[in-house]
């Protein structure tokens, strides 16, 4: 059914307005020029055709004013994605720059604490001297619930 | 009869378009990458390699921490905008 309805708006709109107006007239004309011979005598034939083309132009006329709503609704939604898009990567610029601030600070830190612990080796190494078993429990502890 | 088959099959086709199309928002490339796995301490008798091993696993996690920050600011950030398209 749908595909009849896509044929049918591939019409332009014009054609139906201009169809619904003949129509009405015609309509009309069946009652009011009845000195005319050929519609005197199709008098029958122009009521019903004519009252068939009205029902089917108003038909296609609500049809185009209810596309026309969903195009509206189209533009403004496609307005409001192309924002959304936009502030999504203001958003994602945001993050990245918090993000490499953060990391950068961890990592001048532990340079920081390397050195520290580099400069102060003689000293923290001269009272603790560490089992090979402390090493191991704390390698195991390390890996613990690691995805193999 | 084929013929008609054919196209309305055609006119099937011809109706599947999304009227409007959104893009999956991109994630920050520094935040696509996994945690590394923590760093082994070395067979050594000396406090002061055990200690530099630890600095450097409290750095990874400390990374990997803010990473997962990030993540959790990225999914409400453009929740937030997602949900304001409608």
């Amino acid at each position: 059914m749908w595909q009849i309805m896509w044929l049918l708006s591939l019409v332009p709109d014009f054609v139906y307005h201009i169809l619904l107006i003949l129509a009405i007239l015609a309509f009309g004309a069946s009652y009011i020029l009845k000195m005319v011979p050929f519609i005197t005598t199709n008098a029958f034939v122009i009521r019903i055709a004519s009252a068939l083309l009205i029902v089917f132009c108003a038909w296609m006329e609500g049809g185009i004013a209810n596309e026309a709503k969903w195009k509206a609704r189209v533009a403004e939604l496609e307005v409001k994605v192309a924002k959304a898009e936009k502030e999504a990567a203001e958003a994602n610029g945001k993050i990245q720059t918090v993000y490499v601030d953060r990391v950068n600070t961890v990592k001048e830190i532990q340079y920081v604490t390397v050195n520290r612990i580099a400069k102060d080796a003689a000293k923290i190494d001269k009272t603790c001297v560490i089992d090979p078993e402390a090493i191991s429990i704390l390698n195991g502890a390390a890996h613990v619930g690691v995805k193999k | 009869m084929k013929t008609l088959v054919a196209v309305l099959l055609l006119l099937s086709l011809v109706g599947c378009v999304t009227p409007v199309k959104r893009e999956f928002p991109r994630v920050p490339e520094q935040l696509m990458t996994k945690c590394p796995e923590l760093l082994d301490v070395p067979p050594t008798t000396k406090l002061s390699e055990v200690l530099t091993v630890v600095t450097k696993n409290y750095g990874q996690y400390q990374e990997c921490s803010i990473k997962v920050d990030s993540w959790l600011d990225w999914y409400n950030e453009q929740k937030k905008i997602f949900d304001s398209v409608k």
